[in-house]
């Protein structure tokens, strides 16, 4: 036997594994059969939905989950003085506190693990995309192969809970545009070289529900039915050799399978609003509507509540992977630079009752044990390296004590500056332990990790493993294996986990 | 399988890595590549319990045919270099050349004896007849190594190294297996030629390297002779191999496609979209015996159509952006109008190769420094402003160029393919560097740097590479694009007959492998030959495979070639090309050829810098920031419902004029033939006829066509509709109200007119309480005036229904709403005629009102200054006409069959 593998041999019995899922680099001796019934033996999921609450614009930890001594503002202060701009106020878990304006989270906490500890070395500067990239995929950009977004690997690896429901749906963000950076965006959270069969269904307003799954407007349901039997039968109609085709047969499938999915009962999951009781509706709902906010034009707020709503619903019908987002748009919404305060005041009443809401109604229908919520942002922040809020020239602060900033007015007082190297998630449910807390910063500038610091890949290793996925579950692309974590070598955090 | 895996999560693990150290990589083009031996040696490795290799019998004229340098030496290298090389000899034996093996070692003297394998030491030590059985520490040879070895030592033990690498060096890549010969230069002329070539710069210099260079080429490979019918060579050899194989249709060729499959298929491939119904039928009512090859021809010579068809597909495969930066990352630029421009002219391919990467050319892209946050950002299709950057850029253009993989060595050496250490990756990464690279293993930094090189040795170039960062892009490129460079060619003649018969010549079409060699090599290498020698004109060779039989034959699933990455051996006849799926833009440009029965080159989807739901469930990527040079072709639920419920693929399908003119044809037969050919360019066959128009009939109500005239109905006059919000440039001031004499006013008491100031103005409203109800059938209108003394230079008019999406405009397009040549901002005409009042009328259809809309909002927009005055505005509700969904409907059923999806 040859001290190398040919590259065929790999093929062989590497693809075959990672056919359903690549468990293992060492699985190459395992015939493809074995390799799942392994892998599920030693992997047991506690969670078999998931509901990633993505807020990006990097949210100001030192205001939500991590929140220091307030602050006040005083003209002429100094940035390192500025620790918080808000109380922290005490949660339903003890010892366990939250920033001022996250009461209704914080009412919900003993349900729930903040992680305060997540840091990476990469300084992704004054780019928003890059970091929201490497949280999505956990890889960094650019990395030579369409990367697979958390999703796409979810519902690749896991497949469909009830086959009437998409795996992997998104909530809350456009689909149509020609904008360069929702264009990225949509690159990153697609389905990368696993191809368009682990695609999200997108729902861009859940209000108009999954647009494809109603016929166009104005066509009768018989009209649809007729049109439908017609395409069957002239198909059949067609040359035997087209018939015969393999492909033919696929397409042909998918048509059939679109059409059976208008008329499953998983489409009034969609009807929230007939089905749900009004108070239940209003739960969702922001606490601050557009008029109220500094920037008007800028608000999802019911895009986002009651996207929430739709995702409990459509985990009850049996949802597997569910991302909602309060839509990024530069400078907006927590991408903040200047009235921090204010805007985090804002912010924090957009997202905390609908997210409570969410965590109490799974909890009360029996259903958060087994579904991870999670929250997340693509970094946090800290105070500017520059007088002129908004204006940093050397890509966003990161590790300035702020002994160098005067805050002169309202204006400048607030977290502005992007920071790597400290960044905040939320985990309730899904096999996460209650009212916990991991990892400590520091509590003064710049606030790094000093206990228990984590890296993406571990805690991406962490959500898997609560799923029942190796960490290295790899998909082969142009002939050699990807891993769903970076490069296969995320580690749970055990300490994470009940 | 123990220790024969490789696992790459321990790399830096020291005992593999200094095995791979010592050995000795022979590629197959005689290049001999020390790898990096900074590592730690390894302990003394355990001996292994024995294996008893199975021995069989020689034929003598078999192991005479046994190469020392290609087949034997290798297998030395690769198991005994360790520890029996020149450096490290155990026990004395020096393994690694023949004079070495002769000599043998301190244990058993000389290793072989020439002429008898089984008395030969080395031969019983690799049986375990002597102990240790060797190699020791590594797994025991395999059989075919065994016999390898038996074979040539029996034959005499030869060393034919030498007469290889003159071989290989003088005649490039010989994986064909014919022999290289030389064309006679004599040597002081070669040399002088060559030092002219590689001094200076210039696209005539490029162009003189390939005319001096070609003459390097050893000959190509005869044309073999078959019985099968052949319209060119490229028959002949695919026929060859079927004899080869001894199939059936070596004696009885499968028969070639219809008129209406050739008709098809050969539109879609050149230009991209499908024949109108007259192109159609004059195609196949022509009776003339050359048709097909003047069909051919008419297509390739419709130069911007040919080009549209490829600009995607080249945008993709060079990473080319829409815009220079986004959210403050630069691009690889934006290169579409180059594509287009480059194959408009049918620039020769090493041309526009050359000119993405070599700055001396006159047509070079030069790279765009835009920037963000106060830094600058270099857009460049040669990114090389880190580490990482540059070894992308440089596995980018091996992959695309060369058809070679080489991203897995970036990082540490390709574990997969042996031709790539990382050392010899990073070599040519560094010809893209202004330094040398820094050899960064699984990112832990080694402090060592690789010396740039190209990964070839190409006849006569010189070793160094030039220090000056130009100079050293334009190395990069003469030996990207010389014609010795045994990959360039061949790369993209297999990307060619790909798209056309479904299955490239090698795959993955990205990665050639030495160890797998293509089906058909033979073919390969006279295609590559025939390119280069015409001028790298890709449209003579893309003529030359459209022209072929071989791409002409029927569509057969029983015979059609399947590449199955678990057997990469497993040969392709091309008895039958494979089915392939209309990209995005093929689909949504042939329903815009069949809808409106005629191709608006301003209407390709290419154009388009916009991506919705329905095209990305079509495979066209939102973005390229990672290069690909095929799209998947996958069918999926999420793009099922788009064809199915989709309003963006309904309003493309409906709202066509054919569609329209259908409508007035009474005769059924008729209507649905018409329809076929729009949609298949064939006739409807009489069973299709028969099942249309039942359908029809079901679906169609009463023929008594409604007798209700159109209504016109006004919706606003001299004031607002109830409930509407105003708004517009100036805000409150946004609309003015005028009456005479002060102003023009056409009905009733007002016109109205815009009171903000600026270029571009606009008054709108929205929420109206009672919505404008408006079909597929309907017409809106409007008054407007023009004053004379103060004409704008454009008028638009907008309509919300929700968004703001439909939008009409008459004059200059000024005003950047929407998307240009789409019913979101649809010309319709000049400026009317100032100093009058105008009734403007915008058929629903124009504007992508597809199906019935609810319109709450409208609005008043204009550029250019002037004054504008409008008034009476509404919508002319026509009779439904019953006809129009039934007959969207079979329609839309003829473009989601399989038939409209496929190019079989």
């Amino acid at each position: 036997m040859k001290n190398s593998i040919t590259r065929r041999d790999f093929i062989r019995t590497g693809l075959a594994a990672a056919a359903g899922a690549g468990f293992s680099r060492c699985a190459f001796g395992d015939t493809p059969a074995a390799a799942p019934a392994k892998a599920a033996a030693q992997l047991v999921a506690k969670a078999d939905a998931m509901i990633h609450i993505w807020l990006p614009g990097g949210i100001a930890q030192t205001d939500t989950w991590d929140p220091k001594k307030y602050t006040p503002f005083q003209a002429g202060m100094k940035g390192s003085e500025l620790l918080g701009t808000c109380e922290p106020i005490p949660t339903s878990a003890d010892g366990i506190f939250l920033g001022k304006g996250l009461d209704n989270i914080a009412s919900v906490m003993h349900r729930g693990t903040i992680l305060r500890s997540l840091t990476n070395e990469t300084k992704f500067g004054a780019i928003h995309l890059k970091a929201q990239y490497y949280m999505q995929t956990g890889y960094l950009f650019p990395t030579g192969v369409k990367t697979p977004s958390l999703g796409a690997a979810v519902a690749r690896t896991l497949g469909r809970r009830n086959p009437q429901v998409p795996a992997y749906i998104y909530i809350g963000r456009d689909i149509d545009t020609s904008d360069e950076e929702k264009l990225f965006i949509s690159e990153y959270l697609g389905p990368g070289f696993y191809g368009v069969k682990y695609a999200p269904f997108m729902i861009p307003d859940p209000a108009k529900g999954l647009a494809t799954l109603n016929a166009v407007s104005g066509m009768k349901m018989d009209r649809l039915d007729r049109r439908q039997s017609y395409l069957r039968a002239m198909t059949g109609l067609a040359e035997a050799e087209l018939q015969k085709a393999n492909r033919v047969k696929d397409y042909l499938k998918v048509m059939e399978d679109a059409r059976a999915m208008m008329d499953s009962p998983v489409k009034r999951a969609f009807d929230y609003r007939k089905e749900e009781k009004p108070e239940t509706v209003k739960a969702y709902e922001p606490e601050v509507g557009a008029d109220d906010l500094l920037d008007k034009t800028y608000y999802y707020g019911n895009r986002f509540g009651q996207g929430l709503l739709l995702a409990r619903r459509l985990v009850e019908a049996g949802a597997r992977y569910i991302q909602v987002e309060y839509q990024y748009g530069p400078f907006k919404g927590f991408d903040m630079h200047e009235s921090g305060r204010t805007r985090m005041i804002e912010m924090k009443r957009q997202v905390d009752r609908p997210i409570a809401q969410l965590i109490r109604d799974l909890d009360q229908r029996g259903l958060l044990d087994r579904t991870l919520v999670m929250i997340s942002t693509e970094f946090g922040r800290t105070i500017a390296s520059e007088p002129a809020a908004g204006k940093e020239p050397d890509g966003f602060a990161e590790r300035h004590t702020g002994d160098k900033l005067v805050i002169e007015n309202e204006k400048m007082y607030g977290f502005h500056g992007h920071f790597s190297s400290g960044n905040c998630l939320a985990f309730f449910g899904g096999g996460f332990k209650k009212g916990f807390v991991y990892g400590k910063t520091a509590d003064l500038h710049p606030m790094l990790p000093v206990e228990n610091p984590v890296r993406l890949e571990d805690v991406h290793a962490t959500v898997y493993k609560a799923l029942g996925i190796p960490a290295d579950t790899n998909y082969v692309t142009e002939g050699r294996p990807f891993y769903v974590t970076k490069d296969g070598k995320g580690v749970p955090i055990d300490g994470l986990l009940a | 399988m123990g220790r024969g895996i490789i696992d790459v999560s321990t790399c830096g693990d020291n005992r593999l890595e200094s095995r791979r150290a010592r050995a000795r990589i022979f590629g197959a083009f005689g290049v001999i590549i020390p790898l990096a031996t900074a590592l730690a040696r390894s302990a003394e490795p355990a001996a292994h319990p024995k294996v008893e290799i199975p021995v069989r019998e020689i034929d003598p004229a078999a192991a005479g045919q046994v190469s020392y340098a290609r087949q034997v030496a290798p297998i030395f290298a690769n198991n005994c270099a360790d520890c029996h090389s020149t450096e490290d000899h155990k026990s004395g034996l020096d393994t690694s050349s023949v004079p070495g093996l002769l000599k043998g070692g301190k244990k058993a003297g000389p290793a072989i004896v020439p002429g008898k394998p089984d008395e030969s030491p080395l031969v019983q030590f690799l049986r375990g007849l002597r102990e240790p059985q060797m190699p020791k520490g590594n797994p025991a040879l395999s059989e075919e190594e065994l016999h390898l070895i038996r074979e040539w030592i029996l034959a005499g033990a030869r060393d034919d190294s030498a007469s290889i690498a003159v071989e290989e060096k003088a005649g490039g890549l010989t994986e064909s297996g014919t022999q290289a010969s030389l064309v006679a230069y004599d040597s002081s002329t070669q040399k002088a030629l060559n030092d002219l070539v590689f001094s200076g710069n210039g696209k005539d210099r490029l162009i003189a390297q390939r005319k001096l260079r070609l003459a390097l080429l050893p000959k190509p490979p005869e044309p073999p002779k078959v019985k099968a019918p052949a319209f060119n060579p490229i028959d002949q050899f695919i026929a060859a191999k079927w004899e080869q194989a001894g199939l059936k249709e070596a004696d009885a060729a499968p028969a070639v496609c219809s008129d209406a499959a050739f008709l098809r298929r050969v539109y879609l491939d050149v230009i991209g979209v499908i024949p109108t119904a007259a192109q159609a039928r004059r195609f196949l009512e022509d009776t003339t015996p050359d048709k097909r090859v003047r069909l051919v021809d008419e297509l390739l010579a419709r130069n911007e159509d040919y080009a549209a068809h490829w600009t995607p597909f080249w945008e993709e495969a060079i990473g080319s952006s829409n815009v220079g930066i986004t959210g403050g990352i630069g691009s690889r630029g934006n290169h579409r109008d180059w594509i287009f421009e480059s194959f408009v002219h049918n620039k020769p391919f090493d041309l526009m190769v050359a000119e993405l990467i070599d700055p001396t050319l006159p047509g070079y892209r030069q790279p765009d420094i835009g920037e963000a946050n106060g830094k600058p950002v270099v857009s460049a299709y040669i990114r090389n402003e880190t580490h990482l950057e540059t070894i992308q850029s440089a596995a980018n253009v091996a992959q695309v160029f060369m058809g070679t993989e080489m991203k897995c060595a970036s990082c540490h050496n390709h574990f997969l393919n042996k031709e790539w250490p990382q050392t010899r990756f990073l070599a040519f990464a560094g010809m893209f560097s202004t330094n040398d690279l820094e050899v960064i293993r699984c990112e832990q930094k080694s402090g060592q740097f690789v010396a740039a090189r190209f990964p070839f040795d190409l006849p006569g170039v010189p070793e160094a590479v030039p220090k000056p960062f130009e100079e050293r892009l334009h190395r990069a490129a003469q030996l990207l694009i010389d014609p010795t460079n045994p990959r360039f060619a061949k790369t993209i003649v297999n990307r060619l007959w790909k798209r056309y018969l479904g299955l490239g010549l090698f795959e993955p079409q990205d990665d050639f492998r030495p160890d797998q060699p293509p089906t058909n090599p033979e073919l390969l290498a006279w295609l590559a030959d025939d390119f280069m020698r015409h001028g790298y004109d890709l449209k003579h060779s893309i003529r030359q495979i459209l022209t072929s039989r071989t791409y002409q034959l029927r569509f057969d699933p029983e015979l059609e070639d399947h590449f199955d990455v678990n057997q990469p051996q497993q040969a392709r006849y091309y008895r039958s090309p494979s089915l392939r799926r209309l990209t995005a833009e093929e689909l949504l440009d042939s329903i815009q050829v069949a809808t409106a029965q005629s191709l608006d080159a301003q209407r390709r989807t290419y154009l388009s810098t916009a991506s919705t739901a329905l095209t990305r469930a079509l495979g066209r990527p939102a973005s390229r920031n990672e290069i690909s040079t095929a799209r998947a072709g996958d069918v999926a639920v999420v793009q099922a419902l788009e064809l199915l419920n989709g309003e963006e693929f309904y309003e493309r399908v409906y709202s066509g004029r054919v569609v329209d003119q259908a409508e007035d044809e009474k005769d059924l037969a008729k209507v649905i033939d018409r329809l076929y050919w729009v949609a298949l360019s064939r006739p409807a066959s009489a069973s299709e006829q028969e099942l249309g128009s039942s359908f029809l009939k079901a679906s169609l109500p009463e023929p008594k066509r409604a007798e209700e005239p159109p209504v016109e109905q006004v919706w606003l006059e001299d004031d607002l509709p109830q409930g509407a919000n105003p708004g517009g440039t100036g805000d409150a001031g946004a609309w003015i109200w005028v009456a005479k004499p002060d102003a023009p006013v056409f009905s009733g008491e007002r016109a109205h007119t815009q009171g903000g100031k600026g270029e571009q103005r606009q008054h709108y409203f929205v929420g109206a309480a009672k919505p404008l109800h408006v079909g597929p059938d309907d017409v809106l209108f409007t008054y407007v005036y023009l004053d004379p003394k103060a004409p704008p230079r454009e008028i638009m008019l907008q309509w919300n229904n929700g968004n703001w999406d439909q939008r009409a405009y008459w004059g200059e397009d000024l005003i950047p709403f929407g998307e240009a040549n789409t019913p979101s901002r649809r010309r319709l005409g000049p400026l009317p005629a100032a100093g009058q009042w105008v009734r403007l009328e915008v058929p629903a259809c124009e504007v992508g009102i597809a199906a019935p809309m609810d319109i709450a909002g409208w609005s008043f927009d204009q550029s250019g200054g002037g004054a504008v005055y409008w008034d009476k505005s509404g919508v002319v509700k026509n009779p439904t006409n019953p006809a129009r969904q039934p007959l969207g409907d079979l329609l839309w059923a003829l473009v989601a069959s399989p038939e409209f999806q496929y190019i079989r």
